[in-house]
Parts: C-alpha cells; sequence; structure tokens
C-alpha cells in the first residue's frame, strides 16, 4: 500500500511536471542564405573579392561601413567603391602577392589578417591634434583609413598613408599572435611618450634612436615602424636618418632593427630584406594599368601552379 | 502517516501552480520577425517612390546648423542616386553621384545606411581637416518610414532628417523652388506666431534664414533664443526639431493666400492676415512706408491733394505755417494697420513749430495682385476734429490707398494704378520745401 502510495504520489509529479512543459514553437528564420547576391549593384566587385581575397587567403574585405565597427568618438566616412576597388587590388600588388612570392603561399591564408576593414576618412583627434591611418585588432582585423584620400600618383603620399600603413598593420597583426621580444622595449624606454610624441619631429625622434615620430609613443609601436619604414622606405631614405640620427641614435636604431630582423627570421622565417627588396621592386613600377589587372596575372599565375 | 499524504498533497499543488502559464504574449510574432518586417516594410516604402525622395537633411543641432535639400533615388539593387545644390557642398550647382550604395539594416532598431562614399551626401558627414566637417550622419535610426512620409534620426548626431516623396523628376524645378520658397520666407526679417493648442511663440529669423523661437509678446532678443534649423522645401518648410512642449510635426505646407504654414498636427504657423512675403517686407520696416518725393509719378497725385490741405488751412484754420513734408507714414504693426500724417505747424510767423499727428486704421488684404490698402478709419478723437475742420484731409489719405504690388530689392512698395511710391528708405530728401508760408 505504502509502495502504491509513493507510485501514485510519483505518477501525479511526473503528470504536473510535464503539464510545466512549454509548448514553445519555432517560428521561421530570420538568417539568409550568406551566398553572394546576383542582383546586387555590387555583385561584380563582392564576387570579385571573394575570388581573390575570401577564398584563397580566408579573409573578409569589408568595404561598406557599418558604424558601429568603428571609434564612436571619431566621425568617419565610408569608403568610395571606386576606391576599395583601387586599393583592393593594390593590396594584391603590393601586399599579398609579395608574401605568397617572398613567404610562400600559406602564409598568409594562415597568419594573416581575417578582416580588412576599409575607411574613408581618416580618424582626427583635434584636441591631440594627430590623426589615424589604421589599426590593427586582436590579431585578425587590421582598418585601413583615408582611402578616400589615396594620391594615385603621388608616390611619397602612397608611400605615408598607404604602403607603410599597410606593412604597419600587418606586423601587429604578426606580433599579436606572435610577441616580439622583451628586450626591444628595453632599448629606450625611457623616450616613448604615448601623450606628446606629435610634438616631436622626425628627426628628434630618429635622434632618441627611434625610426618616426609615432615610433617614439611606445614600443610596439616603434617595433612596427621599424618593419614598416625598413619596407618602404628606400635605402637613401634609410641612410639618411642614420646619418640625422647621429651616431648614439643611429645605434640604438640599428639594435632595434637587429631585433626585428632576427624576430621575423626565427618567429616566421621570413627575410626582411628578401621582403623589402621584392616590395621596393614592386612600388617603383607603380603602373596603374598593370595594377588594376594584376588579378588577371594572378589567375594565370595560380592556375599555372596547380598545372 | 497523515503528515505524509499532507506533504504529499502539498508538494502537488505547489507542482501545479508552479505550472500555472496563462501569461499571454502581447505579440503575435517573434522580437525578431517583426525586426524583419520592419526592414522589409522600409526598405519597400525606400524604393517604392516612383520619382525618388526629397530629403530635408540636418546635419546637426548646432546653433548655425541649417537644413539642407537632397533628392535621393533608392534602388532595389542597394544603389542609391543622390542630388544636392547649395552653397556650402556643392558650390551652388546641382550635383549628382550614381555610385554609391545603401542598405537597410538592423541593430538596436531598423537603420538605414549609406554605406559606401557618395561624394554628395557623405559631403555633410565627411569629418574633413578638423575631425568634424559639418557634422552630419550617414546611418539613421528609421522612425517612421510609409509612402508619404519618412522620419530618420542620425545615429551619432540625434538630427532628424524628413524625406518626402518628389512629385516629378525635374531637379532644376525642384530645388529652385526650394531657393524661392526660401527667399519668400526667409528672405527678410520676418516674425511669425506659431499655434498649436496651449502652445503660442514667436519665430523669427536667425542666423542663415533658420527660425529662433522666443516666448509669445516677448522682445526678440536674439541671445535669449533657441535655433530651430528649418529647411524650406518647394510647398513649404521642414524643420528638424518640435517647439515647445505641444508642436511634434515637421512638415509645414505653405498657403500662400492664407499665408500661413500647417503642419499634419494643426499647428499653425501664421503672420497675422498678412501674406508671409508681405508680412516679412513690411515688418522689417519698423519707420513706415513713405511717398517717395524722388519719384516724380509718386509725388503727383499726393502732391494735389496736399496743396489743397495747405490752401484750405489757410482758409479755414488759423494755422500761418504748414510744413507737408514732415512726414507721413504707412504703418504696420502686430495686431493693426495704421497711416499716420504728421505736420509741423506754427500759429504765427515767430512761435514754435509743433506736431499735429492725424491717425487712420485701414484694412489690409492680400492676394496674388499684391497687397491692398484700404477703408480709412479715423483713429482717434484729434483726427475726427481735423477731418471736420478740414475734410480734404481724407483726400490726402486717399491717395495712399489702393493696391501695391511689393519690390523688396528696391525697398518700395508700387501702386500701378496711381504711380505711387511709398518708400521704405529712411534718408529721404524732405517732399518739396520744408516749410509752407501762406
Amino acid at each position: 500500500m505504502k509502495s502504491l502510495n509513493k507510485i501514485i504520489a510519483a505518477l501525479f509529479l511526473v503528470v504536473g511536471l510535464a503539464a510545466c512543459e512549454q509548448k514553445y514553437q519555432f517560428t521561421e528564420s530570420i538568417f539568409i542564405d550568406p551566398v553572394i547576391d546576383t542582383t546586387t549593384y555590387t555583385y561584380q566587385f563582392d564576387q570579385w573579392l571573394d575570388t581573390y581575397y575570401t577564398e584563397p587567403y580566408n579573409v573578409e574585405f569589408l568595404y561598406k561601413l557599418d558604424d558601429n565597427a568603428t571609434d564612436p568618438n571619431y566621425n568617419v566616412v565610408p569608403v568610395s567603391i571606386g576606391m576599395a576597388d583601387t586599393l583592393a587590388h593594390l593590396a594584391l600588388y603590393l601586399w599579398y602577392d609579395v608574401y605568397d612570392s617572398v613567404v610562400g603561399p600559406e602564409f598568409l591564408p594562415t597568419y594573416g589578417p581575417k578582416m580588412i576593414q576599409l575607411i574613408g576618412s581618416s580618424m582626427h583627434d583635434p584636441v591631440q591634434g594627430t590623426e589615424k591611418l589604421g589599426y590593427a585588432e586582436g590579431g585578425i582585423k587590421i582598418t585601413l583609413l583615408k582611402i578616400n584620400k589615396m594620391q594615385l600618383n603621388n608616390i611619397d603620399n602612397l608611400n605615408e598613408y598607404i604602403f607603410k600603413t599597410m606593412h604597419h598593420e600587418f606586423t601587429h597583426i604578426l606580433h599579436q599572435q606572435k610577441n616580439y621580444p622583451t628586450e626591444f622595449a628595453q632599448i629606450t624606454p625611457a623616450n616613448y611618450d604615448p601623450i606628446k610624441w606629435q610634438e616631436r619631429s622626425n628627426k628628434e625622434a630618429w635622434q632618441l634612436g627611434c625610426v618616426s615620430n609615432y615610433g617614439s609613443s611606445e614600443a610596439r609601436e616603434d617595433f612596427v615602424e621599424v618593419i614598416a619604414n625598413y619596407i618602404v622606405k628606400p635605402q637613401a631614405w634609410w641612410d639618411n636618418m642614420l646619418k640625422e640620427a647621429g651616431t648614439e641614435g643611429a645605434a640604438l636604431i640599428n639594435q632595434k632593427w637587429e631585433i626585428c630582423n632576427n624576430w621575423l627570421a626565427e618567429k616566421w622565417e621570413i627575410s626582411l630584406d628578401d621582403l623589402r627588396t621584392e616590395v621596393q621592386k614592386r612600388q617603383a613600377n607603380l603602373d596603374w594599368e598593370m595594377i588594376m589587372s594584376f588579378d588577371e596575372m594572378l589567375k594565370e599565375k595560380r592556375e599555372n601552379a596547380k598545372e | 502517516m497523515k503528515a505524509k499524504y499532507l506533504v504529499i498533497i502539498g508538494l502537488l499543488a505547489a507542482t501545479f501552480a508552479a505550472c500555472s502559464r496563462d501569461e499571454e504574449s502581447l505579440f503575435e510574432k517573434s522580437a525578431a520577425i517583426r525586426a524583419q518586417e520592419a526592414i522589409e516594410n522600409a526598405f519597400d516604402v525606400f524604393t517604392s517612390a516612383e520619382n525618388g525622395w526629397e530629403m530635408a537633411y540636418f546635419p546637426n543641432l548646432e546653433a548655425d546648423a541649417k537644413g539642407y535639400n537632397m533628392v535621393l533615388k533608392f534602388n532595389k539593387n542597394g544603389n542609391v542616386s543622390v542630388s544636392a545644390k547649395n552653397n556650402s557642398t556643392t558650390g551652388n550647382k546641382i550635383q549628382t553621384d550614381t555610385a554609391s550604395t545603401w542598405a537597410v539594416k538592423s541593430d538596436y532598431g531598423p537603420i538605414l545606411t549609406f554605406d559606401t562614399y557618395n561624394d554628395v551626401f557623405h559631403a555633410f558627414s565627411d569629418p574633413k581637416d578638423n575631425g568634424a566637417g559639418l557634422l552630419g550622419d550617414y546611418e539613421f535610426l528609421i522612425l517612421k518610414a510609409t509612402p508619404e512620409l519618412v522620419i530618420l534620426k542620425g545615429k551619432k548626431h540625434s538630427a532628424y532628417t524628413v524625406m518626402r516623396p518628389m512629385k516629378n523628376t525635374d531637379l532644376a524645378a525642384y530645388f529652385a523652388a526650394c531657393e524661392k520658397m526660401q527667399t519668400d520666407l526667409f528672405g527678410n526679417n520676418n516674425i511669425v506666431t506659431l499655434t498649436q493648442g496651449n502652445e503660442k511663440m514667436y519665430l523669427y529669423r536667425g542666423a542663415d534664414g533658420q527660425f529662433q523661437s522666443a516666448a509669445y509678446g516677448s522682445k526678440l532678443v536674439a541671445e535669449a533664443a533657441t535655433y530651430h534649423p528649418v529647411c524650406a522645401t518647394e510647398d513649404g518648410i521642414i524643420v528638424s526639431t518640435g517647439f515647445g512642449e505641444d508642436v511634434h510635426d515637421h512638415v509645414f505646407i505653405y498657403d500662400s493666400i492664407k499665408g500661413e504654414l500647417t503642419s499634419e498636427g494643426g499647428a499653425v504657423m501664421n503672420a497675422g492676415n498678412l501674406n508671409l512675403l508681405y508680412r516679412s517686407y513690411f515688418t522689417d520696416n519698423v519707420n513706415g512706408w513713405t511717398v517717395d518725393p524722388t519719384a516724380v509719378d509718386s509725388v503727383a497725385s499726393f502732391l494735389e491733394q496736399v496743396n489743397t490741405l495747405v490752401k484750405d488751412t489757410k482758409k479755414n484754420t488759423n494755422i500761418k505755417v504748414l510744413g507737408y513734408g514732415y512726414k507721413q507714414s504707412l504703418n504696420m504693426y502686430e495686431g493693426g494697420h495704421f497711416i499716420v500724417l504728421q505736420f509741423g505747424y506754427k500759429n504765427g510767423g515767430k512761435g514754435k513749430e509743433q506736431v499735429i499727428k492725424l491717425i487712420w486704421t485701414v484694412d489690409i488684404t492680400v492676394d496674388e495682385n499684391g497687397i491692398t490698402v484700404a477703408n480709412p478709419t479715423p483713429y482717434d478723437d484729434n483726427t475726427n476734429r481735423w477731418i471736420t475742420n478740414l475734410p480734404v484731409v481724407t483726400n490726402v489719405i486717399e491717395a495712399l490707398l489702393g493696391t501695391f504690388t511689393a519690390t523688396p530689392a528696391e525697398g518700395h512698395l508700387f501702386n500701378a494704378a496711381s504711380g505711387m511710391i511709398l518708400s521704405g528708405k529712411t534718408n529721404l530728401p524732405v517732399m518739396g520745401s520744408s516749410k509752407v508760408s501762406m
């Protein structure tokens, strides 16, 4: 009897709890198949980006701006489709294919950024008097700024605002994955000034043992500035910098360069000089007709490689 | 044993009580589905306007902010065409950029975004070299999206932006009509009374033709005013923010005959019984309107009456010297319109000159032909006495009546029938000799 009572009680409990089961039905899905829509205005460009970036390099190339993905403290505008197209071609020629050629085709798909975001304007801080040209986040995302203002026939402008920024931010991505040696930060620790670096001229920064005034802001910026400047600036520029830096400044910069060079070689099996030679060879041949049809050459190159 | 059963019964009761689920959802569909439907609805609205949309764009709400006219055509493939004509960003020429994209996406509510650079549209949000530019937005919360009206709110700088479907596709005609409305309504200092419910306030011309508001009946002091950016359209005005606590509408349609701007919600911007165009012209001139002695046609009819007045004065009164060039004016104030005649006179050759001030109220009506001044009525006992003694005074006043067209550029009111020109200028030479001896 006792056990029967227990069974009845248990049954009631089960029935009672079963009655609690919520009859929840899922409504239709709001998610749309992420296949590129062939009817859109930007279909051709989107398809091109898929073919030349997403598929081979495992990277999403973001040119349509989502304001949530930007720093709300700054006013920015999107990049124009035309400039996004130009930059995408330029980056293939001067960045992606360089690493393919010098380091190997597996390098960028594995270690390269997973997202490249373009923004039309820079991020200007009127209080500090500074202008952000790019930034790298979490080892996976690079944002390139001021793309609408690219001066396609002004090599110095391109070098300073675009080429250097590409390599600068990419080096951030690399050291965010494999940290740079701690002794780098110990070379000129007292000379870093993250607040007032912009008040220094480049020459003053050189004499302090940094390759640029921005490099004199903090060690990690200094580290990537050494590599980026070495890659994109001609030898004459580098020599002049060392000369203007004076004996002491030049010695400090050379010491930093050694660390950078070794880090790339040991951690990444990359020859800084080979990278530089390849980039500068390509920079010297800034033929826009060729650059805008570089994808065709790449296609051929890849097909040949398959065969 | 009984205690055990009580426990079991208690447990059962608690179990079933926990099942009480009679709460009903307020919504038939999930939040995600409703959000998606709002996006689809907005997309359909934006792409359905056959001639595209006129946009009254307000970059921000700073004191010197302005409203700008743009015309947008949203295509279903995600392409958008934007045209504008203004002094700030297009050099006062019609500029169009058709090579950019738009989208409606979900954020905290449906968002309209212009996500690739458009030379015309993003000129207002481009931070330029100072990090700010004109502080415009390119992403907007969609607050309302109907085929007749779209209301957007800038995501970063919070200014409202309003869109209405274009009536046709003629861009040149559209921008010209907007400019005309701007000139008509804001070309001169203008005081408008805004009324809705208990709200009543003055609106007047602030910087760059924008509204400033002030308490009804107050003295208009610029420092105390609040700015309300306004954008003239082809059929009225669009304001970015509401007025006071009662007026929330953005769109005011202009009735040129009534001289009123009326919103959908019943707010009325009214300049009394004067057409705003004329009103702005009149009220700007606090000195009133004076017969222009430099215009021969103008003076002839008036002078004839005044000469008669002078003769009759000598005949009928003991006034020996009458300076008729002293002042006569047509004045228009809030609440009434007056003709004032002022004469300097002396009772004897050596006496001190005194001033006679005669006042008539007049009716003012406005239609497409112009402003008509009629029905002069003596305003006070003094004026009545003069009329009794010198009936010819009435003739002088009648020479000032009739229908006038306004010529703001010249500073004139012109009566085509009589040739009379009333001038708003204050530095006119005194008519005839300043004093006439009799």
